[in-house]
C-alpha cells in the first residue's frame, strides 16, 4: 500500500512529505552575502601554516621542522605559506586572501574545551555562554524570524551555530528505500515533543551528491561537505551562513607528515567554496580559524603541544587582501608568551566583529556588542575592500 | 506492564529491554539492578561474546615487530600494509563483539557502567592501531576495575598501550634525561594535560601550566618497547629510566620526592583520590544518570561517597542507583539515547544481529562511528550534541529498515510494554497498535519519540 521510492537517508527534504516540506522550505534572507566559518579543530600550528621565514628567531627555536619547510611559498617576503596551502596562492595574487597571524582568542589556557567554547562564543571566558557567535550573526541578519539563514554542515551542531536561532543541518546523503508515509507519521508524533519535534524541523536536505554512495573516510568527507555547502549557499534562495568543521590538527606527534595531510584537506576545502560559489564570490567571505596555535619549540614526539596564538586565513571577492595582517611579537625566548608560545597581538574578536560590520554591514554598536558582549574597546579589524 | 520505575531501571540504567527480561526487572527493579552489580563485582567474568578477541598487545606488538624488521626500509609501508591486513579487521570484530555484548547481555547496567568509563577514558581510532586496540584496552584497563576502585582503573588506564598511543605519551621523553643528553628528543604534555582536565581533578580544580608540566615530567619514560635495543618487549608496557626526567616535581602543591616509576604511581593515586576529581566524576555520573544539568543535590551524594570511600567504584554505584533523583518523573530529567544506545535498545528489543559492515555504516550516518569520539573528552553526554536534524531523519529511516528485517510475528503489546511500558502516551500507543502491518507498528514503535529518550 505505501508508495515508497529512492530517497535519501541521510538528511534529504524531498522525503519527508508535502505537509512537512512547506515548514522546512527556505524563506531567503534579505542580505546576498554569504559567510563560511570553517572551525579547525585541536589546535593549527600557525607557524607552520603560515611560516615567519623572515624570523632568524623561526628556524632556531623550529629546528629541523622549519628545514622542511624549504618548499615555502613566499608571500611577502616575511610570511610563507606552508607548500600544502599552494592552491591559495592565487587568491593571495587576486588580492583575495588576508591570512592573519598571531592571532588568538581572548582567554589564555591551553585545553582544547575551553578554547574552542570562547573560539565559538566569543565571549571572554569559556563555559559562560549558552549561545554561539555564528547563531548571534544569523539572528542579526536583516530577515524574519522564521527564516532558516544559517546551515550547520557535518555530523552535528557545532557550538558556533546553538542559540535561539534557529539554524538548519545538512549532511551527505545516503540512498535507502523507505516509504514516505512512515516518515510522515512519526514526523506528526515527533511533533509532540518540544525538543525532538523543532530539532526534526530544522532539516535541511542537500542535493544528492554525485558518488555518495556509501562513507567516506578521512579529508575526503570534509571535501565533499565543503561541496555540498558550497552548493547550498550558492543557491539564490538558500542559506546566507554555513559552518564546517575540519578535526585533526591537533598534531602532537609526527607533525610533519600530519600537518601535510590536514593542510592538503583544507586547501580543497577552501578551493570548493571558491570553485562551487564562484557565481557568488564577491558576495562571499570565508574563515578558518582554531582554538589556538602551537608551541614554538617541537616536543619529544616530532610534534608540538598546545600553545597560544596562531594563523588564520580569511578568503572571498571583496576581502581586502593581498597582504599578512600581523602585528609580528617576535619569536626571541623572551618575546613568547610564558616562555614557549607564539604572543597574541591580535583577538580573535575583532576579526569577528570585522567580517559583521565590512561584510554585512552590521555595524552599529548594540548590534557588535550583541555579537561580541565582552569585546568593549576592541575595534572591529578592516578587512573587506 | 511495566511501572514507570521498571522503565528507568530497564532503560536509563540499562539498555533497553529484551521482551524475556520484562518480569524480572518488573518485580523488583533496583533489586534487578542490585544483583546484576554483586555479580559483576564478586566474580568478573568477560562477556561471552568478548572472550575469543586477542589482547591489544598482540596488535602493537605484531606493529612495532614489523617495524623494528623494516629498520631502514619504509615505515609507511609497514603501517599500511599492517592496517589493512590486521588493523581494520581487527576494529571491526572489535566492534560488533562488542555491540553483541550489548545486545545479549542480561546484565545491561554493567554493560552500560563499561560503556560510561570507556568514554571517560576515550581511546579514539586516530591512528589504525588505535581501532584495533579501542576494544582491547576496555577489556583490560576498565572492565578489571568497574567495580574496583578508580584509582586502579586510571593506573591501568595511563599504562595501557592504546592510551600511550592516543594521547602520545609513548614519545615522551624528560629534556634532562639521559637518553636526551644524547638525542634530539623531548617530553609531550598532551596526556598529562588530559588526567588532568579530563579524567581527574577537571579545570574546576584550579591547576595551572606548571602542573601540566609537572605530571607530563612525572609520566616521561612511561613507554612501550618499539625500537630494538629499547630493552622493552615490543608493544607491551615498559617503564624505561633512562627516559625519565630526575627531579622532584610539585604537582597541585606537593612535591613527588619519589623516583622513576614510583613518582608516577604516587601521582596518579593523589589525583584519584583529589576532592575535586570527587566532584568531577560524580558530576558527570548525575549528567549520565540523571539530567544533562546535573541537580547539585545529586552531585554532591555522589561525591561524598567517592571520596569517603576513596573512589570505590561499586559503593558509587549503589549510591547512584538509590539516588531518588535518577527516578524522578520530571521531564527535565530524561536523557536523548545516542544513536550507538538507541541501536542497541532496538536490536535488544527486536533480538536483531546486525552484520559489522552495516553496523558499522548505520552508527556512521547517525554520527557516532565506532571508536571514532570526535576529541579525548569523548561522545557528548548531552542532547544538543545529537539534535543535527538529519542524524534524526536518519533514526527514522533506520527504524523503518531495522523493522522489515525483524523476526517475523512478534507480538505487539508485549513488545511496546518492554520498550516503554507506562511511558508510552496515547498518541504513540494509537499509531503502533493501529499501523496497518507488523513491521510497520515496529518500526513506529522505534521511531516513536518516546523511544529516543531513557
Amino acid at each position: 500500500m505505501q508508495a515508497t521510492r529512492r530517497r535519501a537517508l541521510l538528511g534529504g527534504a524531498a522525503s519527508v512529505g508535502a505537509a512537512a516540506l512547506s515548514r522546512l522550505a527556505f524563506a531567503q534572507a534579505e542580505t546576498e552575502k554569504r559567510f563560511v566559518l570553517v572551525i579547525l579543530r585541536g589546535g593549527m600550528d600557525g607557524l607552520s601554516a603560515l611560516a615567519p621565514v623572515g624570523d632568524p628567531d623561526f628556524v632556531r627555536e623550529r629546528r629541523a621542522q622549519a628545514e622542511t619547510a624549504g618548499g615555502v611559498r613566499p608571500l611577502d617576503g616575511f610570511f610563507a605559506l606552508h607548500p600544502a596551502l599552494a592552491p591559495l596562492e592565487r587568491h593571495w595574487r587576486n588580492g583575495h586572501l588576508v591570512p592573519i597571524h598571531a592571532l588568538a582568542t581572548s582567554h589564555r589556557g591551553r585545553s582544547h574545551f575551553e578554547g574552542q567554547d570562547v573560539l565559538e562564543t566569543a565571549v571572554a571566558a569559556p563555559n559562560s555562554s549558552s549561545t554561539g557567535w555564528v547563531n548571534r550573526l544569523a539572528g542579526l541578519l536583516p530577515g524574519s524570524g522564521d527564516r532558516l539563514s544559517a546551515l550547520a554542515v557535518g555530523a552535528s551542531v557545532p557550538y558556533a551555530l546553538r542559540g535561539p536561532t534557529r539554524v538548519g543541518s545538512a549532511q551527505m546523503p545516503l540512498p535507502l528505500v523507505v516509504s514516505d508515509a512512515f516518515i510522515e507519521r512519526a514526523t506528526l508524533l515527533w511533533n509532540d515533543d518540544p525538543v525532538l519535534g523543532p530539532a526534526l524541523a530544522a532539516g535541511e536536505g542537500g542535493p544528492r551528491m554525485a558518488g555518495a554512495g556509501g562513507a567516506l573516510r578521512g579529508g575526503e568527507a570534509d571535501i565533499a561537505l565543503a561541496k555540498l555547502a558550497a552548493e547550498r549557499l550558492a543557491a539564490p534562495k538558500g542559506p546566507r551562513i554555513a559552518v564546517l568543521e575540519q578535526n585533526g590538527w591537533d598534531t602532537h606527534s609526527a607533525q610533519l607528515n600530519r600537518f601535510q595531510r590536514q593542510a592538503e584537506t583544507l586547501a580543497r576545502m577552501l578551493e570548493a567554496f571558491a570553485e562551487g560559489m564562484k557565481s557568488v564570490w564577491r558576495d562571499t567571505a570565508v574563515l578558518a580559524v582554531s582554538e589556538f596555535g602551537r608551541t614554538v619549540r617541537p616536543n619529544g614526539a616530532g610534534g608540538t603541544d598546545h600553545g597560544t596564538a596562531g594563523a588564520g586565513f580569511l578568503l572571498g571577492g571583496k576581502v581586502r587582501g593581498g597582504r599578512v595582517l600581523a602585528d609580528w611579537p617576535g619569536l626571541a625566548r623572551a618575546q613568547q608568551h610564558e616562555g614557549r608560545d607564539l604572543r597574541p597581538t591580535l583577538d580573535i574578536r575583532a576579526l569577528y566583529m570585522g567580517i559583521a560590520a565590512g561584510h554585512f554591514g552590521i555595524d552599529g554598536v548594540s548590534a557588535l556588542a550583541e555579537l561580541c558582549p565582552d569585546a568593549t574597546g576592541i575595534a572591529p579589524m578592516e578587512v573587506f575592500a | 506492564m511495566l511501572s514507570r520505575e521498571a522503565v528507568v531501571a530497564a532503560n536509563r540504567f540499562g539498555l533497553g529491554a529484551r521482551p524475556a527480561e520484562v518480569a524480572s526487572i518488573a518485580s523488583d527493579p533496583r533489586k534487578w539492578l542490585r544483583a546484576q552489580i554483586a555479580s559483576a563485582a564478586e566474580g568478573a567474568t568477560l562477556p561471552a561474546p568478548l572472550r575469543d578477541l586477542e589482547p591489544a598487545t598482540s596488535h602493537t606488538e605484531a606493529l612495532f615487530r614489523a617495524r623494528i624488521a623494516a629498520e631502514g626500509g619504509d615505515l609507511d609501508v609497514v603501517n599500511e600494509t599492517m592496517a589493512r591486513e590486521r588493523m581494520r579487521p581487527a576494529a571491526l570484530a572489535e566492534m560488533a563483539a562488542l555491540f553483541r555484548a550489548q545486545v545479549v547481555t542480561d546484565a545491561p547496567f554493567v554493560e552500560r557502567w563499561s560503556m560510561f568509563w570507556a568514554n571517560h577514558f576515550t581511546v579514539g581510532a586516530r591512528l589504525p592501531i588505535l581501532g584495533a586496540t579501542a576494544g582491547g584496552f576496555e577489556r583490560e584497563a576498565i572492565r578489571p576495575h568497574l567495580f574496583g576502585r578508580f584509582g586502579d582503573m586510571l593506573a591501568a588506564t595511563v599504562r595501557h598501550p592504546a592510551m600511550l598511543i592516543y594521547l602520545d605519551n609513548v614519545n615522551s621523553v624528560g629534556v634532562s634525561s639521559p637518553v636526551a643528553l644524547r638525542f634530539p628528543v623531548g617530553m609531550t604534555e598532551n596526556h598529562a594535560r588530559e588526567i588532568l582536565e579530563l579524567h581527574t581533578v577537571s579545570r574546576a580544580s584550579g591547576y595551572g601550566q606548571e602542573d601540566v608540566v609537572a605530571l607530563a615530567r612525572i609520566l616521561t619514560g612511561w613507554t612501550f618497547g618499539r625500537t630494538a635495543t629499547d630493552g622493552c618487549k615490543p608493544g607491551h608496557f615498559c617503564f624505561i629510566p633512562q627516559r625519565h626526567e630526575p627531579g622532584t616535581p610539585i604537582l597541585l602543591g606537593r612535591t613527588f620526592w619519589q623516583s622513576n616509576m614510583a613518582q608516577g604511581e604516587a601521582a596518579l593515586a593523589m589525583l584519584a583520590e583529589h576532592p575535586s576529581t570527587a566532584r568531577h566524576i560524580a558530576t558527570k555520573l548525575v549528567r549520565h544518570f540523571v539530567a544533562d544539568d546535573p541537580p547539585e543535590g545529586a552531585v554532591a551524594a555522589l561525591a561524598e561517597t567517592f571520596a569517603s570511600s576513596g573512589g570505590d567504584l561499586r559503593r558509587l554505584a549503589e549510591r547512584l542507583i538509590d539516588l531518588p533523583e535518577a527516578w524522578s518523573a520530571d521531564p527535565a530529567s530524561r536523557k536523548l539515547r545516542t544513536p550507538r544506545e538507541w541501536l542497541i535498545a532496538a536490536a535488544r528489543l527486536l533480538g536483531l544481529d546486525v552484520q559489522p559492515g552495516p553496523l558499522w555504516q548505520m552508527l556512521q550516518a547517525m554520527g557516532q562511528a565506532p571508536f571514532s569520539a570526535p576529541s579525548p573528552a569523548g561522545w557528548a553526554d548531552r542532547a544538543e550534541a545529537w539534535l543535527a536534524s538529519h542524524a534524526l531523519r536518519q533514526r527514522l529511516d533506520l527504524a523503518y529498515a531495522l523493522a522489515e528485517r525483524s523476526p517475523p510475528g512478534p507480538n505487539l503489546v508485549a513488545l511496546l510494554d518492554a520498550a516503554l511500558g507506562e511511558a508510552a502516551g496515547p498518541a504513540t500507543r494509537r499509531a503502533v497498535l493501529g499501523a496497518e502491518s507488523a513491521p510497520q507498528a515496529l518500526a513506529m514503535l522505534l521511531a516513536s519519540p518516546e523511544f529516543q529518550w531513557r
